[in-house]
C-alpha cells in the first residue's frame, strides 16, 4: 500500500518512482500524486520522474526548486537508490529541503539472492550522508509477505528473502545552504584574503563528509605523476662539486661495511638487515692508555677508534656502572 | 597594525625524520616571525586544511615508494573522485618530499600529493623539493637550497615586519611549565578501553634466541563493547620502566620535585600536547609522555644547543645540528640506537640546566603501536602476536624496544588503556577462498581471519625458522587443518640442508594458486615483517602465474599481479 505524506499548500513537490508494469503500483502511484496535488493546491505543484531517469541524469530536474522530495513511495520498494539518484534528488531539492525515501534493507550483513537488495539500514544511512543529506532519520519495520511477493515477482526471482528484509522508511534533510556557492578567487597578495573567505563562506556539500572515513570512490594515484616526475637525479647532481664522484652512501642500517669506509663492490646490491655489529671487547677502565685524553667523555667526544665507545662516560680509575634498569633483571619469569 | 601571519605545517613521517625536519622549519618561521601551527596529516582537522593557506607539507617515503601511516587517511581523502577541482584554490602550498634516488619509486608519495594539490587548484609557492638520500650530503643537501627558496617567495609575499631573530637565539617554548598545579596526577581517560592483561605466555621454545609472546587483555565489563573485526589492530602507548625515569629523573635534576604537580600553559593559541595530558608531575611525564628511552633526532641536539653552558658541549651540539654534522649524527646516535637518555649521559653539563618550559620542546613524546589483533571470537578478548624487540649495537647496553619490552614484563592483572584502529586488510565473502602469506609474526592477522571464517576456503602459507622453535601456534593451526577450516603449508627454514621460505612453497603449489585466483577469484593477503619477504612473495606469485600460462611474458605476468593489487585482490600489510 502507499504510504502518505501530508504535502503544505503550495509546496513543490518531486515525487520519483519507478511506474510501470504492476498495475496495483500504478495505482497506488496515481493516488498517491492526487492526494499530493490536492494538498499543495493551486499554488503548489507536483512534478513526477521515474528514478531510471533520474539515475541515468535524462531527468531535467531544476536545481533547489523542490520543498520535498518523495521517493519510491509505493510497494515494491524493490530500488536500491544509488548515489548518484540520491545526488540529483538533493540538488533539486531548496535549501532545508525535506526527502522522504523509502527502501527496503537487509537485516543484517548477508547477501540475498533475488531482489537487487545488497545493503543495511546502517549502510544506507552511511550512503545518505555521504550523499550530502543531514539529519537523516531511518526507522525500520517487517516486510510482509505478501509485499515480498510482489517484490520478488517484479524482479522475475524465485527465491523468498523472508525474515531477512526489512522495509525502511527515511526522513532527511537538505542543509540550510546552497550547493556551490561561489566567491571570486584572486591569486597572490590577495591569497590570505580568499582563505579568510573561505572560512566564512558557506560551506560546500563535499564538506559535510570530511569526517567520515567511508570507502568513498578515489583516482587512480598512479595516473598523477608525469613524465618529468618519473625521472631520477643525475650522479652529477649528487656529486660533491669538487668533483668527486657520488659514491653509494651507506644505509642508516649498513653492515656491509661502507658505513666504516670499507671497500665495497659498488655493482653489488647492499641487503641492510636489523643486524648491527655486536661490540664485545672487555675494556679496562681503570688504567686507561688514552692518547687525545677524550676517553672518559661519553662517545659524543671519543674518537671512532676508542676502545671505550658503546661505554658510559666515566671518571678515569672509576669502575663504569650501569644505572637504571641495567642493575637488575627487568623480565618476568 | 600586524598582520596575522600563519603557517600551517604538516607531515606525513614514518621514522620522524620528516617530523623533526617540519619542526625545524616551524623553528625557521618563528624567526622570521610567523606563527606555525606543526601537525601530523592523519590528526590535523580536515576542514582547518581546506582553509589555510599558506600550507607547507613535509612527507617521507616508506617501503616501496607508498606514503607513510600518518598521512594514510589524510592522502585517501585528497584522492575522493567527489572533491571538485577548485577545492583547494585558496591554497598555496609547499611540498618537501624525503627519499631515495636508489629506490625505483623515488619520492612516489610528495609527487603524487604536489600533483594532486595542483588538480584541485592549489598554487604551488615554489618548486617541489626532492630530498635524496643519495646526495652526498643526503637530505639535507636539497633540503637545504629548498628553505631558502621557499623563504624568498615567502618573504616577499610577506615581508618582515622586524628584523628576524638570529639563529642562536632559542625560540619561545610553545608551553609556560612551573610548579603549583592544584590537581592531582590522574590517567585521562578518552576514547579507550581499559584492557586487563590475562595471558602472557612465551610461543617461542626456550633456547630460541627470540622471545616471542601471546598476549591476552580482557576489556573491562562495564566499558562500551569495542567495535573491531578481524585484521584490524589494537593501539597501545607504552610507558617508561621506574628505574629509567628514576635515572633519568637524577640526570636532568629534577629528583627532588618530580612529585610535586604542574601548571602547563600553552602560550599562543593552537598549541597543544600531542595528546590530552591532565596536570600531572614531573615523574608522570617522564613516565608516561616524555621518550626518554627512544633514539632523538635532530633537533634534539639543535635544542639542547641554545642551553649548554659549557664552550665543548655547545660546539658538539652544534656540530650535530648541523648540515656537515650529519654523517657524525648519524654514527653518533641513529646506528647505535642511542637513547635520550644516554645522549644526555654524555653531556652531563648540559642536561641538568635544561629548562622546565623547554621540557615539551626538548623531549621527544611517546608513539603509540599498532598491533594486529590475532583473536576474532569475542569483542572482550583482544590476542596480540608480540616479537620483544632485542639487540646489540656498539652500545654496551643491550638494545630494547620500548614497547614490546614495556609488554614483556608487565604482570598479569595490570590494566592499560587501548583504543582500536582499522587494519588495511579487508577480507571477502566468505564465499570466496582467501590465500594469506604470513611468516613470522605475520600470522597474526590471519589468526583472526581463519576464526571469523570457520569452514571456509582459508590457505595459509607460514613460514619461519624451526618447526620446533617458533612454529607460532602450532597446535591451534594443525587443528584447524584437521577441522577443514584450514588448508596449511609451512617452510621450516633452518630445520633441513636447504633454506626453505614461503616463496617457495608458493611456488610449489602453482597449479592450486592458480586455478584459485584465475577461476575462483580468491584473494591474497600478504603480512609480515619486511625487508625483503614482500618482493620475494609477489615475484613467487608472478611466478605461479608465468607457471600456468607459458606463453605470457614476465612483464605480464608481472601486470597481473598488479591489476589485481587495483582490484583489491592482492593486499598488504607489512611492517618495515
Amino acid at each position: 500500500m502507499a504510504i502518505s505524506y501530508t504535502a503544505k499548500a503550495g509546496q513543490a513537490v518531486l515525487l520519483v518512482a519507478r511506474a510501470g508494469g504492476d498495475a496495483l503500483n500504478l495505482d497506488a502511484l496515481q493516488r498517491l500524486r492526487d492526494s499530493l496535488v490536492a494538498q499543495v493546491g493551486s499554488s503548489g505543484k507536483v512534478d513526477f520522474e521515474q528514478v531510471d531517469r533520474v539515475e541515468e541524469g535524462t531527468a531535467a530536474l531544476a536545481s533547489a526548486h523542490y520543498d520535498v522530495a518523495i521517493v519510491s513511495p509505493v510497494m515494491p520498494h524493490a530500488i536500491e537508490h544509488s548515489s548518484s539518484v540520491l545526488g540529483r534528488v538533493l540538488l533539486a531539492l531548496k535549501p532545508s529541503g525535506t526527502l522522504v525515501l523509502y527502501e527496503l534493507v537487509l537485516d543484517t550483513a548477508t547477501t540475498v539472492e533475488g531482489p537487487p537488495i545488497t545493503r543495511t539500514q546502517q549502510e544506507l544511512e552511511q550512503q545518505l550522508k555521504f550523499a550530502g543529506f543531514v539529519e537523516a532519520r531511518v526507522e525500520v519495520q517487517a516486510v510482509s509477505a505478501e509485499e515480498l511477493l510482489r517484490v520478488d515477482a517484479a524482479n522475475g526471482s524465485t527465491a523468498s528473502a523472508t525474515g531477512r528484509v526489512l522495509a525502511a522508511t527515511v526522513l532527511a534533510s537538505k542543509p540550510a545552504y546552497n550547493v556551490g556557492a561561489a566567491a571570486a578567487l584572486s591569486f597572490g597578495k590577495k591569497a590570505k584574503a580568499k582563505a579568510k573567505e573561505l572560512a566564512v563562506a558557506p560551506k560546500k556539500a563535499w564538506m559535510l563528509s570530511v569526517d567520515s572515513d567511508d570507502e568513498a570512490e578515489i583516482e587512480d594515484q598512479d595516473e598523477l605523476l608525469e613524465e618529468e616526475d618519473l625521472a631520477k637525479p643525475d650522479a652529477a647532481s649528487l656529486a660533491r662539486p669538487d668533483g668527486v664522484p657520488a659514491k653509494r652512501k651507506a644505509c642508516k642500517n649498513c653492515t656491509c661495511g661502507l658505513a666504516e669506509g670499507r671497500m665495497v663492490d659498488e655493482s653489488e646490491e647492499c641487503k641492510p638487515t636489523d643486524k648491527p655489529k655486536r661490540f664485545t671487547k672487555p675494556v679496562d677502565v681503570v688504567n686507561i692508555k688514552s692518547a687525545c685524553g677524550n676517553c672518559s667523555l661519553g662517545d659524543a667526544f671519543r674518537c671512532s677508534s676508542c676502545p671505550y665507545l658503546g661505554q658510559p662516560s666515566f671518571k678515569p680509575g672509576e669502575k663504569v656502572v650501569l644505572g637504571g634498569s641495567m642493575l637488575y633483571d627487568d623480565f618476568m619469569p | 597594525m600586524e598582520e596575522e601571519r600563519k603557517l600551517l605545517i604538516l607531515y606525513g613521517s614514518q621514522t620522524g625524520y620528516a617530523e623533526d625536519v617540519a619542526r625545524r622549519i616551524s623553528r625557521q618561521a618563528w624567526r622570521r616571525h610567523f606563527t606555525a601551527h606543526v601537525q601530523a596529516l592523519d590528526e590535523v582537522d580536515k576542514k582547518l586544511v581546506f582553509t589555510s593557506s599558506p600550507v607547507i607539507f613535509i612527507c617521507s617515503t616508506t617501503g616501496q615508494g607508498e606514503e607513510p601511516d600518518n598521512m594514510k587517511r589524510f592522502w585517501r581523502f585528497l584522492l575522493r573522485k567527489s572533491l571538485p577541482h577548485d577545492a583547494l584554490s585558496a591554497m598555496e602550498f609547499a611540498v618537501f618530499g624525503l627519499g631515495d634516488s636508489s629506490y625505483q619509486k623515488f619520492n612516489f608519495p610528495a609527487k603524487r600529493l604536489f600533483r594532486r594539490l595542483q588538480q584541485l587548484g592549489a598554487h604551488a609557492l615554489v618548486r617541489r623539493g626532492d630530498g635524496d638520500d643519495q646526495h652526498y650530503l643526503g637530505v639535507d643537501g636539497q633540503l637545504d637550497p629548498w628553505l631558502e627558496e621557499l623563504w624568498d617567495v615567502m618573504l616577499s609575499k610577506w615581508p618582515l615586519p622586524r628584523p628576524a631573530v638570529p639563529d642562536d637565539v632559542v625560540p619561545d617554548p610553545t608551553f609556560d611549565v612551573s610548579f603549583g598545579g592544584t590537581q592531582d596526577p590522574g590517567v585521562v581517560v578518552d576514547d579507550k578501553c581499559r584492557a586487563t592483561l590475562v595471558v602472557s605466555e612465551r610461543i617461542t621454545a626456550a633456547d630460541h634466541f627470540q622471545d616471542v609472546r601471546h598476549l591476552r587483555f580482557a576489556i573491562e565489563e562495564q566499558d562500551p563493547l569495542p567495535a573491531w573485526g578481524p585484521g584490524d589492530c589494537a593501539v597501545l602507548r607504552p610507558c617508561n620502566l621506574a628505574a629509567d625515569v628514576n635515572e633519568f629523573l637524577a640526570t636532568v635534576g629534577w629528583t627532588d620535585r618530580a612529585d610535586e604537580p604542574l601548571c602547563i600553559e600553552p602560550r599562543s593559541t593552537g598549541a597543544t600536547l600531542a595528546w590530552p595530558v591532565p596536570s600531572a608531575t614531573l615523574r608522570w611525564l617522564c613516565t608516561n609522555y616524555f621518550d626518554i628511552m627512544g633514539v632523538p633526532r635532530r633537533s634534539f641536539f639543535e635544542m639542547l644547543s641554545y642551553f649548554a653552558p659549557s664552550v665543548e658541549e655547545r660546539d658538539k651540539l652544534r656540530e650535530f645540528s648541523s648540515a656537515a654534522g650529519q654523517d657524525d649524527l648519524l654514527a653518533y646516535c641513529m646506528r647505535p640506537r642511542r637513547t635520550v637518555l644516554e645522549v644526555l649521559g654524555d653531556f652531563p653539563r648540559t642536561a641538568p640546566v635544561i629548562p622546565l618550559s623547554y621540557a615539551f620542546d626538548v623531549f621527544p613524546v611517546i608513539a603509540e603501536r599498532s598491533f594486529s589483533i590475532s583473536s576474532a571470537e569475542c569483542p572482550r578478548a583482544v590476542d596480540l602476536t608480540v616479537a620483544i624487540v632485542e639487540y646489540k649495537t656498539l652500545m654496551q647496553r643491550v638494545r630494547r624496544g620500548v614497547c614490546t619490552r614495556w609488554l614483556a614484563q608487565m604482570p598479569v592483572g595490570q590494566t592499560v588503556a587501548m583504543r582500536f584502529a582499522r587494519g588495511t586488510m579487508r577480507l571477502p565473502p566468505a564465499a570466496t577462498p582467501i590465500v594469506m602469506v604470513g611468516p613470522g609474526t605475520g600470522i597474526a592477522a590471519f589468526m583472526s581471519f581463519v576464526q571469523s571464517r570457520p569452514g571456509a576456503d582459508n590457505y595459509l602459507f607460514f613460514g619461519c625458522r624451526s618447526e620446533s622453535k617458533d612454529f607460532y601456534y602450532k597446535e591451534q593451526l594443525r587443528q584447524w587443518a584437521a577441522e577443514g577450516s584450514l588448508h596449511l603449508f609451512c617452510a621450516f627454514s633452518r630445520d633441513g640442508p636447504a633454506k626453505v621460505y614461503v616463496q617457495d612453497r608458493i611456488r610449489e603449489q602453482a597449479r592450486l594458486l592458480w586455478s584459485l585466483v584465475a577461476e575462483q577469484g580468491a584473494v591474497i593477503f600478504v603480512s609480515g615483517n619486511a625487508n625483503r619477504m614482500p618482493d620475494d612473495v609477489r615475484q613467487a606469485f608472478a611466478d605461479v602465474v608465468s607457471m600456468n600460462n607459458p606463453q605470457m611474458s614476465a612483464d605480464d605476468a608481472q601486470n597481473y599481479i598488479a591489476r589485481m593489487v587495483k582490484d583489491g585482490r592482492y593486499q598488504e600489510e607489512c611492517w618495515y
